[in-house]
């Protein structure tokens, strides 16, 4: 984990280094902009479902 | 003259012959029957072939231009990877595939609208049967539905076609100007196929419960021609572009609730064919140069998966995640081939998503569509997500199992290593795909903020699934989707079927029998005019015998009136359904319905031509 | 009078009768009845190419030769070489097989004339030549309750629909003051719309029972389910072609005048023809009655071309009804075979039959995607034609109706297949089938398969048929 995390910093820094000719929003001109699309989309993503399980999950022999 | 022949039709009249070999010539035949159609691939040039005179029409079977070889040349190619990772199956598994892979090749080759139709209606009774081979409860019920829905989808289609061409439209398959309702309902049954949502569940519910090789076949062509159908015939259609941006997404969150391996990549079908329909709603070049360029990865990279997925469920029986788990030791190899397939999904720089992912998000982002944009953004996340970390580290790591796998047989695992080097070689060396495109376009992935995006979103996602692992594991629980509503709605349809309007026949139904009893004395009468005026006459006639008449007529009162009766009240209690009831076997009541039908239609009739009031 | 045009008629009856006179008297050639009679078909077909599409007229025009006679004559002898070859082994321990073969040529002779007629009177004289053979014929299993109730049932109500169909000439001669179809079609302009509209309406009704129309219908379940089930098949197909043989004709010419006097009860009963007929075959366990209810919404979607009163709609159905000799009889010959094996005729009773009878198996493949419409059948073009009739002359609506009930009959004939090929049989055991059975089912299913592969030339005689009428 910590090497996890110790990569992501790594390439912030790089992506320091790195720069944009196009881009579509002015958001992307910060460094380490997808850093934090990667970790809140993900999160987005999983608190997005978890509140759709309520309606969607069921037993599994629901269907009989 | 051309030396070839259409692949397609190649290769469905050459499964045809499957059934007659046996042993190790059976097994050379089927490798070479992809190889053999995918060397007619490579020698069709650019034109109009195989043209013929039918009914009147004519028929295309062989339009060959950029667009239609992207296509063509994958479908070949994954024929034959599926083939080999098919070995094990039997004669008519094979059939059903080569039929299946052949009506794709022949949609994606076909001219005009008649010979299209006609390969992309044999798709559905030959996968079908790959869902059915299964052989179980639940694949031989998910099989029916699939083949129901296709076959409104199918019938969608054909009304667009038929209001199209009776519209005076061209016969030709070319773009259509989405205008009145025939194009519009063509897009709907091209939709179907192409699994958007809401008229995707037919995906999700069969391909995980098809057999393991032919879910690999499945993965690869129903979705990918309707993504061909849609690149011809309404590219730039603004609303594909939220469609695909929606169904991206789509997939993505339902994926992530998923328990089933298959029913995860599943979900990413629909979530990848998203990207491709939005690409193809863009329409401009680098759009549609996208789309069959993910199109052609896709395929790799999908099938790897469900190759993966497949070998995990034929080694050790289960495919619920909350079943799998601590296999990396037991099954290296496939769990190494699957990553890669994971990694080209994810779009990871050196694998061959990567190539043509980007492709379609630069065509959102060059067009200025910041919502689209943001959507697919998002959803790449998501998909490493799922297929990246879900499924691989709940299947192969996570809490061990202690299920002792099967060995994996050789040409599976050789059908795997062909698709995964297939998908590095086109990470790495992506030219030759990107000149295969129908436009020709400047694009080059491997820049140093795009390199930088990618590994950044992947290393951070990494740590979000690290922190919220133990929200998303597998659990074994049903996931409800679309097909909830025709699942649990047939049943509520059929129970109003059996209770209100079946009770009001039952009631109908006591009333005839009551008034039976007038039939009866009718007959009685009848029958006392018989033996006296008709007998009363016969008997003049010097025939000896000849009281039959009134011994019918008797016959039939105590036979036919009282055994007709029996019998109703018998069936329709044994049967007790619906028909049975209006179709209640009382002859009086057929020539009541008959005469009640004259007077109903007269009316309408009369009425509608003026000639009754 | 020149008669080669109708040697077809003439040659069909006279062996009707002449087997009639001689079978019963002669053990020996009783024996051979089946044969005989098959020769004889073929035989009476033959003078058919020769003359086809030839327009003759006798009786003062109250029979005529065209085309379109012929190519039904065509159908109906199809269709009868058919039923006579599933009927070999279905019979040959019956005593009375003489008059069974005798009936069934007599009653193609009358379909014959039934599709030369062009008066009112002679249609009505075919008819009941057909009508009445057909009734003894349901019958033929005259120690089996079920075939007798199925006989009586058969003929009560097809007495009631003669009457009604005599009311409707009456009616039709009164307004116009002939029989013969091209003199309605002069007399209609000034005929009372009152009387015109209603005839038109009872000979409709008259037809529809031959047809098996929504909603005079009713009796086909329950005959084809107790008839022998060769006779089944023979009804299912033949009858139903002669059926719309006449009303084609009928409609299409004399009564087309006055078109806007009955399309819109033809909307409304197609309509419910092919949702009655769909429906109720969802909920069938037995494999005839399903087939009857099938037929009943094949009959729906024939009835579209009624409204839509064009000429793709008219080839249309006339090359459904051709390939429909061939989907249609297969599985009633089917179901005889599986019913000589001892098999049931229940659908279950069909569980695991892939195993033990494999090509009759493949063979019932052909025909529930021919019968449903999917390629490669004839059923798929001949479909089609019929659905882009009804959208050429702006019913696109009866068109999306006939669309999705075959989407509707997908599941019941799937059904059939899954359980001939998903479920096992507790002992399956090959089933040897009769040899005559199996090549009739064999040869229907190849057939429903070269209407595909060649229905560019049988379309190009269709239409060249269809435009004489």
């Amino acid at each position: 984990m910590r090497l996890l995390l110790l990569t992501v910093a790594m390439l912030v820094g790089i992506d320091l280094l790195v720069t944009k000719h196009h881009v579509t929003v002015h958001a992307e001109e910060v460094p380490g902009f997808y850093a934090a699309v990667g970790f809140f989309g993900a999160l987005l993503i999983v608190g997005f479902s978890k509140a759709l399980a309520r309606w969607v999950v069921r037993e599994e022999d629901y269907y009989g | 003259m051309v030396n070839w022949v259409p692949p397609g039709l190649l290769l469905i009249a050459g499964a045809l012959l499957v059934p007659f070999l046996k042993g190790k010539v059976r097994s050379a035949y089927v490798l070479a029957l992809p190889l053999v159609a995918l060397a007619n691939v490579a020698l069709m040039e650019p034109g109009n072939h195989w043209v013929l005179e039918f009914i009147g029409v004519e028929l295309v079977l062989a339009r060959v231009d950029s667009l239609s070889l992207v296509f063509g040349y994958v479908f070949a190619i994954f024929a034959f990877i599926g083939g080999l990772y098919s070995l094990g199956e039997g004669d008519g598994h094979f059939v059903a595939a080569y039929v299946y892979a052949g009506s794709a090749l022949g949609a994606v080759f076909a001219g005009d609208l008649i010979s299209f139709v006609v390969f992309w209606e044999l798709m559905l009774p030959s996968s079908v049967m790959l869902v059915w081979f299964r052989g179980t409860r639940e694949s031989i019920r998910s099989g029916f539905r699939y083949a129901v829905f296709h076959t409104f989808g199918g019938a969608i289609l054909m009304s667009g076609l038929a209001i199209e061409v009776a519209n005076g439209g061209p016969l030709a398959f070319d773009q259509f100007a989405l205008n009145g309702a025939g194009p519009v309902l063509i897009l709907v049954g091209f939709l179907v196929n192409a699994a958007v949502p809401p008229l995707h569940p037919w995906l999700t519910d069969a391909y995980p419960r098809s057999t393991v090789a032919g879910g690999v076949f499945m993965c690869a062509f129903t979705t990918k021609t309707a993504v061909y159908a849609l690149a011809r015939g309404f590219p730039g259609t603004e609303a594909l572009i939220w469609m695909g941006a929606v169904m991206a997404l789509y997939g993505v969150i339902f994926a992530m609730l998923e328990n089933d391996i298959r029913g995860i990549l599943s979900y990413h079908i629909v979530s990848q064919v998203g990207y491709m329909v939005a690409g193809i709603g863009i329409g401009t070049a680098m759009g549609v140069n996208g789309s069959s360029a993910h199109a052609f990865t896709h395929i790799l990279y999908k099938g790897l998966l469900f190759m993966g997925a497949g070998s995990v469920i034929y080694a050790t029986g289960a495919s619920k995640l909350s079943e799998l788990g601590g296999l990396h030791r037991r099954m290296r190899t496939t769990m190494l081939l699957y990553m890669v397939g994971a990694f080209s999904i994810s779009a990871l720089p050196l694998f061959s998503g990567f190539v043509s992912k980007s492709m379609v998000i630069a065509a959102a982002s060059e067009e200025h569509l910041l919502t689209p944009w943001g959507l697919l953004t998002l959803s790449s996340v998501g998909t490493f997500l799922s297929v990246g970390l879900k499924l691989p580290y709940f299947t192969f790591f996570g809490e061990d199992s202690g299920i002792a796998p099967k060995r994996v047989p050789r040409h599976m695992v050789a059908a795997m290593g062909i698709a995964a080097l297939a998908n590095v070689l086109l990470g790495i060396y992506p030219d030759p795909l990107y000149r295969a495109l129908p436009s020709e376009v400047e694009f080059v992935p491997y820049t140093a903020p795009h390199l930088m995006e990618t590994l950044l979103i992947i290393a951070t996602t990494a740590v979000a699934f690290y922190w919220t692992r133990e929200l998303v594991k597998g659990k074994p629980k049903t996931v409800l989707d679309v097909d909830w509503t025709y699942r649990v709605g047939t049943g509520a349809f059929m129970w109003a079927v059996r209770n209100p309007v079946g009770s009001f026949a039952g009631f109908m139904e006591k009333k005839l029998y009551d008034s039976v009893d007038g039939v009866k004395a009718f007959s009685r009468a009848a029958s006392s005019f018989d033996g006296r005026a008709v007998d009363g006459v016969v008997n003049f006639v010097p025939e000896k015998g000849i009281k039959r008449p009134s011994f019918f007529t008797r016959w039939s009162d105590d036979n036919v009136v009282d055994g007709v009766i029996d019998r109703v009240s018998v069936e329709s209690f044994r049967l007790g359904d619906l028909s049975s009831r209006v179709q209640a076997g009382l002859v009086q009541g057929y020539v009541g319905l008959f005469a009640l039908g004259i007077v109903v239609l007269a009316v309408i009739a009369g009425i509608t031509g003026r000639w009754l009031l | 009078m020149e008669l080669e045009p109708v040697l077809p008629h003439l040659l069909l009856l006279a062996s009707g009768l002449g087997l009639l006179l001689v079978l019963p008297f002669s053990e020996r050639l009783r024996g051979w009845g089946g044969e005989i009679a098959l020769v004889l078909v073929v035989v009476s077909t033959a003078p058919l190419p020769l003359t086809f599409g030839v327009e003759r007229e006798y009786f003062d025009g109250a029979l005529l030769t065209d085309g379109f006679s012929a190519f039904f004559v065509l159908v109906f002898h199809l269709v009868a070489a058919l039923v006579i070859l599933g009927s070999l082994d279905f019979v040959e321990d019956r005593k009375n097989r003489s008059e069974y073969y005798s009936l069934i040529l007599i009653a193609t002779a009358g379909m014959d004339i039934l599709a030369s007629a062009a008066e009112l009177l002679t249609i009505f004289v075919a008819l009941e030549i057909t009508t009445l053979s057909t009734y003894a014929l349901v019958a033929f299993h005259k120690d089996e309750d079920r075939s007798v109730e199925a006989a009586i049932k058969f003929f009560l109500v097809g007495a009631f629909s003669s009457a009604i169909l005599l009311m409707g000439i009456s009616l039709l001669y009164g307004a116009t003051g002939t029989t013969f179809l091209d003199g309605i079609l002069e007399a209609s302009a000034e005929a009372s719309p009152g009387m015109m509209g209603l005839g038109a309406l009872l000979l409709a009704a008259g037809f529809g029972f031959k047809v098996a129309a929504v909603p005079f219908h009713a009796w086909a379940p329950d005959t084809y389910e107790g008839a022998p089930t060769p006779i089944s098949g023979y009804l299912a197909s033949g009858s139903k072609a002669a059926g719309f043989a006449v009303i084609l004709r009928v409609f299409y010419t004399s009564l087309s005048g006055v078109s806007e006097f009955w399309i819109a009860a033809f909307a409304v009963a197609a309509v419910l023809t092919m949702v009655m007929g769909n429906a109720a075959a969802l909920s069938q366990r037995n494999f005839k009655r399903l087939m009857a209810y099938s037929g009943i919404a094949h009959t729906g979607y024939v009835m579209i071309v009624l409204v839509t009163l064009n000429e793709l709609g008219k080839a249309a159905a006339m090359a459904h009804l051709l390939v429909y000799a061939f989907m249609n009889t297969g599985p009633f010959l089917f179901v005889a075979l599986t019913g000589r094996a001892g098999v049931g005729e229940r659908i279950d009773d069909f569980r695991g039959l892939y195993r033990r009878a494999p090509y009759m198996a493949l063979s019932m493949v052909v025909f529930m995607f021919a019968l449903t419409g999917l390629p490669p059948t004839g059923g798929f073009f001949t479909k089609l034609f019929i659905f882009l009739a009804a959208v050429e002359a702006g019913y696109w609506w009866l068109a999306v109706v006939g669309v999705v009930m075959s989407g509707v009959s997908l599941y019941y004939y799937m059904r059939v297949l899954k359980f001939m090929f998903v479920d096992e049989h507790p002992s399956p055991a090959p089933i040897e089938p009769p040899f005559a059975l199996r090549y009739s089912v064999v040869i229907c299913a190849v057939m429903t398969l070269v209407t595909f592969v060649a229905f560019d030339p049988i379309w190009d005689l269709v239409v060249a048929a269809a435009s004489t009428l």
